[in-house]
């Protein structure tokens, strides 16, 4: 449709998905439904066979190791952990698309998409842990150190995007944030920064429905958060985000949006936060549990089985195998990063500028004189 | 009232005068035209600020008028000087600034800048130290509030602690009330009672030349320390002198009995041997031990001596000396009398050196062989005690119907009431009497 | 040699910069067609382009988190932000991204960049113009201060932190953009970012300044060495994180007497740090306490009584016979 923008109205015709999406009668894109059942046939081989029993796999493995990650959690052996239940999609979706180079900015709760772009899951259990190595990724990984500030990393997405744009580089940006991030004051300017100076960035809005406690229709007034692309100049979309294949297929013409036309783009997928905001939560204080119960059979993971199951390209045994694997290759993580040695004392004052000076030197030798005497 | 050239362009310093629109003796209103001028890029028409009449311009066409600076005089109706309001201050930059303005490029759209190609030289240029000569003192022209405390910086106070000085009683001679090191300093010998006030001496007349000639003759270094002895002794002590006669009748026959004796030996058994014998004897009791103790005022303890260094005042042609025999509690009454006969002839001798006459522990002073009875002998500070010894007397006395003479001996004792009282020391020349004559 | 002002300083240190490494954007409210509201990117938009010299939408959080984005992803991120007064919706970025990404990611991303700012007071300007919050931004780790006095120290500052490695805030002194005029080579020269400036070497009195404050305190001792030629030491701190202790601890225990200078709210400020650090290390040289010359524990006031609030030659000259007394 022809939306309020100074964007070329061609090119955005090119990309059916976004030119369709019609902010005043807002529809959510889906191609498959909770049951596996194939509604949009137009995208039905959007990946191959073969392809989506890998991305059932991989939706197992980070749901096996989400749970363990909260169980460590409860047994003491890992800090607050922000569980990525009923996202799986999501998780993997965001990044489907995407080239080794491509950059990745997530926020919190983003386990999943940071190990299936490329982080170990070492590495990601160490920082949950607390154990400062977990933020040491190899050098030509483009992703960025999960984001707690809420919304705080946006602008940082613009700011790449934007970059690559004047690189002429032929990089894109995915920016994964919440519901909750939307309301933030750097929404709006990430957004409207990146919409005008035409940065090659993705903004992919999980919206689980849940700011902790504040329900998705307490954070805005509008009926999408999609529509508000809208304001800036930028084309928007809201699609199911528990439908692996209607993620892949909007994420597709978003990045080529972003990467041939310098287009940046607002992806909202709705999706629901299963568990707990993060393992100190209580969210039984906030949800009736009937509302959990409701959107447990829309989980991810069902409707793809069902959907696999169904065209005969899984059986129950390569399932169990599946989940077995995954088992094995997460307890094999959990204890190689339990074993880690701590960062050293002084890493507070190695990393901090390029250089030290005598003041800070003199602190950190205070600091290994408290710790190494024998006062 | 004085125009002042006011700031049209938010920061604009100066204008090149192009016309004119009034001359001086005209009739203007309040916000009517009176000039333009041509500022970077505009030509800007200045507006009058008050109504009145024109009586001067400060600058002709073509000249460049400088901001802030009078641009003409106005003589306003009550001829009163109308208080300039925001066109004299210079800081409003829209006050009067005309609606049809032009803003030239005044580099910054709030506020206004210094700008250091039209400022008016100001006293402080330039603001280059590099040819400064400093002068040598430091002098604050307002000093601090005075307390009455003395001011002791961190430094000061550190040397006090390390060096146990109390400060309470240290006397503050530096600018400003301050404590110097030399003032700490002052406190670390035996000094800590002596006020080192810079409160003047009062001012004494020694001299009385006006009666008739005089000779001045410049003080010997024996005499010297004699009289910084003497002083010292009085500031230090609290000195009381305790008389009395004591009966010495059967030492005296104990001393004849002894003569062959002596005789034999060769020694002199002068009475003052016998004397300090039973001085001797007498400070071994407990209660009297502690007259042989020195007062260590700085730290205040009483120092009690297991020896006794005994000083003997002897006269001298050159003034008093106090030789002393070391460790005399070692000796029997013949190396006592042996010790003060080569001490008498030592001193004749001038013979006695700086070793002899330190480190006493007490002192017998023996006027008694020139003459006098009873005398104030002057602590040999720091000793406790000072024992004057006066010339013998023979007393008549009448008991039980018999006629009795006595030899008796007048005895004073000096002591520093700091540390002995009036009884102990009496009770002391009670026993040294008993003593005398067992 | 010609002289130059502040303003023109940074200017040239800005095309030449930029000339010398083509990675340098600029980018903030103005710049660009404007070249700034204080003339300071005069001519960089039309020698380096629009994508070099970029005018942003209004939203300093905008230009700083960009502007970490595009440090990142190999740029070198020059932002002006436009008063000092309004850098606080940018903040977050600054003490919450900016000084840690280092940290974060254990030295695999870093976030060079300068974010300038015009800062201090006394051009009768409008509220939120005249702020002078530089403790706030010293107290935070991994970010580089500089605050420049005058124009050969601003070009030289302003180069050096274009080849910095780290963050730097740089504050420049507007009250004295134009009020200087000083000898600055054509050439490019860079002055090291964290060291102090001895503009006067004396032996009784240690006096500490920088920025605008600078200026006035030269005035205070002018008049005052007329009735009293005392031998002063003058330090312009030039760096205000990290603070070049070495010289001014060498200069404490030489002098035992110090005056420190500024017009930042007193409280907390970085008057108090240098305060404390000079009594920790040289206690036993003092001969008086240290004095600090500051603003009040106020709001700035509007330019009728701005300088009741700001240090002028009175309460300079009143420090300076408390610290030599």
């Amino acid at each position: 449709m022809k939306i309020m923008t100074k964007l070329n109205q061609e090119i955005l015709q090119k990309f059916p998905i976004f030119d369709a999406w019609n902010p005043t009668e807002p529809t959510m894109f889906q191609v498959m439904d909770h049951n596996g059942e194939i509604v949009n046939s137009e995208y039905a081989n959007t990946i191959t066979d073969q392809e989506a029993v890998a991305v059932y796999e991989w939706m197992l493995k980070i749901r096996i190791a989400d749970e363990k990650c909260v169980n460590m959690q409860r047994q003491g052996r890992m800090g607050t952990y922000p569980s990525v239940l009923g996202q799986e999609a999501c998780q993997i979706g965001a990044v489907y698309n995407q080239q080794k180079s491509d950059w990745l900015v997530p926020t919190f709760r983003e386990s999943g998409m940071i190990w299936y772009k490329g982080i170990p899951l070492e590495k990601v259990m160490l920082y949950w842990i607390g154990n400062e190595k977990g933020s040491e990724y190899a050098e030509d990984i483009n992703v960025l150190p999960v984001a707690i500030t809420v919304g705080g990393h946006l602008p940082h997405a613009t700011g790449i995007g934007w970059a690559e744009r004047l690189k002429n580089g032929n990089n894109i940006t995915v920016c994964s944030f919440s519901d909750g991030a939307t309301s933030e004051g750097d929404f709006h300017s990430a957004l409207n920064f990146a919409a005008v100076f035409n940065a090659k960035t993705v903004f992919f809005c999980q919206n689980n429905h849940y700011a902790i406690s504040t329900h998705r229709d307490m954070q805005t007034k509008s009926k999408t958060i999609a529509e508000k692309a809208f304001a800036y100049g930028m084309p928007g979309v809201q699609v199911d985000g528990n439908d692996i294949f209607a993620l892949i297929a909007v994420m597709k013409e978003a990045n080529q949006l972003a990467r041939d036309h310098n287009i940046p783009t607002l992806v909202e997928a709705v999706t629901y936060r299963i568990g707990d905001h993060t393992t100190s939560d209580n969210s039984k204080l906030y949800r009736e549990d009937g509302e959990v119960e409701d959107w447990k059979p829309k989980d991810p993971l069902i409707r793809l089985r069902a959907y696999l199951f169904k065209k005969g390209l899984i059986t129950d045994t390569q399932e169990q195998e599946m989940k077995d694997k995954a088992k094995e290759y997460v307890e094999a993580t959990v204890k190689t990063a339990l074993e880690t040695k701590d960062p050293n004392i002084d890493d507070m004052f190695k990393y901090l500028l390029s250089e030290s000076y005598p003041a800070l030197e003199e602190q950190r030798l205070q600091l290994i004189e408290e710790f190494t005497n024998n006062q | 009232m004085i125009f002042n050239f006011p700031d049209v362009g938010e920061g604009i310093h100066e204008g090149v005068i192009v016309t004119w629109l009034k001359k001086v003796g005209d009739e203007i209103k309040e916000d009517e035209p009176i000039v333009e001028v041509e500022t970077d890029k505009a030509v800007v028409e200045i507006p009058s600020p008050t109504s009145g009449k024109l009586t001067k311009i400060y600058y002709e066409v073509g000249q460049t008028a400088i901001v802030h600076t009078p641009l003409c005089d106005i003589q306003t109706v009550n001829e009163a000087e109308a208080a300039p309001a925001s066109t004299t201050s210079p800081a409003n930059p829209t006050a009067s600034a005309t609606p049809a303005v032009q803003p030239a490029d005044s580099g910054n759209v709030v506020g206004s800048l210094e700008d250091a190609d039209s400022m008016p030289k100001s006293n402080f240029d330039p603001l280059d130290f590099s040819s400064y000569q400093s002068g040598n003192t430091i002098k604050s022209t307002n000093p601090t509030a005075t307390s009455t405390e003395p001011k002791i910086l961190p430094k000061i106070r550190k040397l006090a602690t390390d060096l146990k000085v109390d400060l309470s009683k240290v006397t503050a001679t530096g600018a400003n009330n301050t404590v110097t090191e030399q003032d700490v300093l002052a406190l670390t010998n035996s000094n800590q009672n002596l006020q080192t006030t810079k409160e003047a001496l009062p001012k004494f007349k020694f001299s009385l030349s006006e009666y008739g000639t005089e000779r001045v003759e410049p003080l010997t270094t024996v005499r010297k320390a004699i009289a910084s002895n003497m002083m010292n002794s009085f500031k230090y002590s609290a000195q009381v002198t305790h008389s009395d006669d004591l009966v010495v009748t059967a030492l005296v026959a104990k001393r004849e009995s002894m003569k062959p004796e002596a005789e034999a030996k060769g020694v002199k058994l002068t009475f003052l041997s016998f004397i300090i014998e039973a001085i001797l004897k007498t400070l071994k009791e407990s209660e009297f031990q502690k007259l042989n103790a020195s007062y260590d005022f700085v730290n205040q303890n009483l120092i009690y001596h297991d020896f006794i260094n005994l000083g003997v005042a002897v006269d001298t042609e050159h003034g008093l000396i106090v030789p002393v025999i070391k460790n005399v509690e070692k000796l029997d009454i013949w190396a006592i009398a042996q010790n003060i006969v080569d001490l008498a002839e030592k001193a004749k001798n001038k013979k006695v050196a700086l070793e002899d006459i330190k480190d006493s522990t007490i002192t017998v002073t023996n006027y008694g062989s020139i003459g006098g009875k009873y005398a104030t002998p002057v602590l040999n500070y720091p000793n406790l005690i000072n024992i004057g010894i006066g010339k013998f007397d023979q007393k008549v006395s009448y008991i039980d119907g018999q006629i009795r003479t006595d030899t008796i001996l007048p005895l004073s004792l000096t002591y520093d009431h700091q540390i002995i009282d009036g009884a102990v020391a009496a009770r002391f020349v009670n026993r040294l009497q008993e003593n005398l004559n067992s | 040699m010609r002289e130059l002002k502040i303003v023109d300083a940074l200017n040239e240190a800005l095309h030449q910069g930029m000339e010398q490494n083509d990675k340098i954007i600029v980018l903030g409210e103005d710049v660009g067609k404007e070249g700034g509201v204080f003339r300071v990117t005069t001519g960089l938009q039309k020698k380096f382009g629009v994508e070099r010299s970029v005018d942003t939408p209004l939203s300093e959080g905008g230009i700083i988190g960009s502007a970490i984005g595009l440090s990142i992803n190999g740029f070198f991120p020059v932002c002006e932000i436009q008063f000092d007064g309004f850098i606080w919706p940018g903040f977050d970025h600054i003490i919450n991204h900016v000084c840690r990404f280092r940290t974060r990611t254990r030295g695999r991303l870093t976030t060079p960049m300068v974010i300038r700012v015009p800062f201090g007071g006394g051009i009768h300007a409008l509220e939120h113009h005249s702020e002078s919050m530089e403790a706030v931004f010293s107290h935070i780790p991994g970010i580089n201060v500089v605050i420049p006095s005058d124009p050969f120290s601003a070009k030289g500052l302003l180069l050096g932190a274009l080849e910095s490695k780290d963050p730097t805030i740089f504050l420049e002194p507007k009250k004295i953009y134009r009020a200087i005029k000083q000898e600055v080579p054509e050439e490019y020269y860079t002055i090291p970012l964290n060291k102090a400036r001895i503009e006067r070497e004396g032996s009784q009195v240690t006096i500490i300044s920088y920025g605008a404050m600078l200026r006035e305190t030269k005035k205070a001792l002018a008049e005052f060495i007329k009735t009293n030629p005392i031998d002063f030491e003058l330090i312009d701190l030039v760096s205000l994180s990290p603070i070049d202790y070495d010289t001014v601890i060498a200069s404490a225990k030489k002098t035992g007497r110090i005056l420190i200078v500024n017009e930042e709210p007193r409280t907390a400020g970085l008057a108090a740090e240098i305060a404390a650090v000079i009594q920790e290390k040289c206690l036993f040289d003092l001969q008086a306490p240290v004095i600090r010359v500051t603003g009040f524990d106020t709001i700035m006031p509007l330019l009728k009584n701005e300088d009741y609030y700001i240090p002028g030659i009175k309460r300079i000259t009143k420090g300076l016979n408390q610290v030599l007394a």
